[in-house]
């Protein structure tokens, strides 16, 4: 299959549609459908985006006839019934056009910046994050060269890969417990190699239990929670464990369940409060200053990596690209963004278009 | 390559700006007949004849211009790259690529041309290519008595009209008149 012509008419077919249904849904008269199919007549560029719309296909793919290289290939943080064991990504239909804008920002930067190999196991990653490395969580992924977005509105995480680099995506929520498990999360499935972990994908089940058991085991490694003696610990300190290791009462309830480790009934009662409940009533730290406020204003902040933005200001500086991703990835309003950017373009003068006409 | 006609590759808001009065028809003789547009400009005056209700929009278009230039097999990727490069996050999908197809062929087929449209930001992706818009087409249009005044006024009212706002020298009618005139 080497024409486009062709490939939309492989595409047309998979999509069980006819040609004239096809045409009439991109606005073309099927005439002119018909002879671009046989070659005889080309695409319009807003022909072969409407196309690749319409049956769901990859743009590039039917130019070139082979995979777009910025396509995402994600791994979706699937919502977990802890009562049924069912899993589900109910807003990832909803999530597309924000993760187009993401993909958006990336493919606007050629090349994206080299990524670093990532071990596939929990204390190899453990090893290059370096010690309490879950409070400043998404600075010590930075160093391994894996880039963090945080924006509003998506409803889950995601992780891939743009051009081999790690991106995981997070909701702004302002609830670091539940990011920091994300992070974890998404953490797991890039080092595992998951790919396409996406309700309906093979797999998607097996492979969100393997990040979750990463997740788990990096933010609660079982050889710590077993050196504690679970019917002796006083709630202030389960706070302060809670609040050290960044993680949901929820999490850690589960975790000591597996664990097969069993709390007194005083501490099973208070980690069954909400996270945020056990952190002000029983911890400590949060008398001094609003630490608590501070994590979650942190939590809820729109982040991108900043070796993207520094690209953005270059290219902009360049006349390579516009500056309204940029402004996007700051969540300012493109006229208010001063920036370094080429002189605008000038009109033709009166004079000039009436030499040039004669 | 000079000795070849001047083209004037016509993007659609000012195919817009001079049919809301029925003005088309004077870019042929304006332009010395050496008009073109291209497959998914085409496309996107077929979509704005329907989304602001301008009737016979594409047909008097196609009088104008004719068949439009189709992109060969090798030069969609560059029209996807420019698109891309135009492009901001929440744009539509198919938003730029008339103005990247128009830009791609101009150069693709180093084409000695002019661009004809109003935005601001497509002239300067358009460059090193000359670039015009409606008022200075309408300008040259009057000075060539191919237009009369009451024609040029009904298309500054009808682009107003129409929520537009025109260039600051030209932002009140007495304005406009007092430079058309």
């Amino acid at each position: 299959m080497t024409t486009i012509g062709g490939r939309v008419g492989t595409a047309m077919h998979g999509a069980g549609m006819q040609q004239k249904e096809l045409a009439q849904r991109v606005g073309m008269t099927p005439d002119a459908l018909s002879r671009a199919l046989r070659g005889q007549r080309g695409f319009a560029a807003v022909e072969l985006a409407a196309i690749a719309e319409v049956l769901d296909a990859d743009v590039h793919e039917l130019i070139t006839g082979t995979p777009d290289p910025h396509r995402l290939v994600l791994a979706a943080r699937h919502s977990f019934d802890h009562d049924t064991g069912a899993r589900s990504v109910a807003g990832i239909d909803e999530d597309r056009s924000l993760l187009a804008d993401v993909r958006l920002a990336y493919a606007q930067i050629t090349p994206v910046r080299a990524p670093l190999d990532l071990p596939s196991d929990v204390e190899g990653i453990r090893r290059l994050l370096h010690p309490d490395f879950v409070r400043p969580f998404v600075d010590r992924l930075a160093e391994i060269e894996v880039d963090v977005v945080r924006i509003d509105g998506p409803s889950t995480a995601y992780s891939f890969l743009v051009e081999e680099r790690p991106v995981i995506l997070l909701p702004e929520s302002g609830n670091w417990f539940h990011e920091n498990w994300s992070l974890a999360h998404e953490l797991g499935h890039l080092a595992l190699g998951h790919e396409g972990v996406v309700p309906g994908t093979a797999l998607a089940d097996v492979k969100e239990r393997e990040a979750n058991a990463f997740a788990a085991e990096l933010l609660l490694p079982a050889v710590t929670l077993q050196q504690i003696d679970w019917a002796e610990i006083r709630p202030a300190e389960v706070a302060e464990l809670v609040w050290t290791w960044g993680v949901s009462t929820g999490a850690l309830s589960r975790r000591l369940k597996k664990l097969e480790l069993t709390p007194s009934a005083e501490v099973a009662e208070v980690l069954t409060w909400s996270t945020q409940k056990l952190l002000r009533r029983r911890w400590t730290g949060a008398k001094v200053g609003e630490p608590i406020t501070r994590r979650m204003r942190d939590a809820g902040e729109r982040r991108f990596p900043t070796w993207l933005q520094e690209a953005h200001l270059e290219q902009i500086a360049e006349g390579a690209v516009g500056k309204g991703t940029l402004a996007w990835m700051l969540g300012v309003p493109v006229t208010s963004l001063e920036v370094d950017e080429p002189a605008a373009a000038e009109e033709l003068s009166d004079d000039a278009l009436a030499e040039l006409i004669g | 390559m000079t000795d070849a006609p001047l083209l004037f590759f016509h993007d659609t808001s000012v195919l817009v700006n001079f049919h809301r009065p029925g003005l088309i028809p004077v870019l042929g003789p304006l332009l010395r007949e050496n008009v073109r547009w291209t497959g998914s400009i085409r496309a996107e005056c077929a979509r704005k004849e329907q989304q602001l209700e301008l009737p016979a929009l594409v047909d008097a278009a196609d009088r104008l211009l004719g068949e439009p230039l189709l992109p060969e097999p090798s030069e969609h990727l560059s029209i996807r790259q420019l698109r891309r490069q135009m492009a901001s996050p929440g744009d539509h999908p198919q938003q730029h690529l008339g103005e990247a197809e128009s830009i791609t062929l101009i150069q693709k087929r180093r084409l000695r041309a002019v661009f004809v449209t109003d935005d601001r930001a497509a002239m300067s992706w358009a460059k090193p290519i000359d670039c015009v818009g409606t008022w200075r087409l309408l300008r040259l249009a009057r000075r060539r008595g191919l237009v009369t005044m009451e024609e040029a006024k009904a298309l500054w009212q009808e682009f107003v009209g129409a929520g537009g706002t025109p260039p600051s020298t030209i932002r009140t009618l007495s304005q406009f008149v007092a430079t058309y005139e």
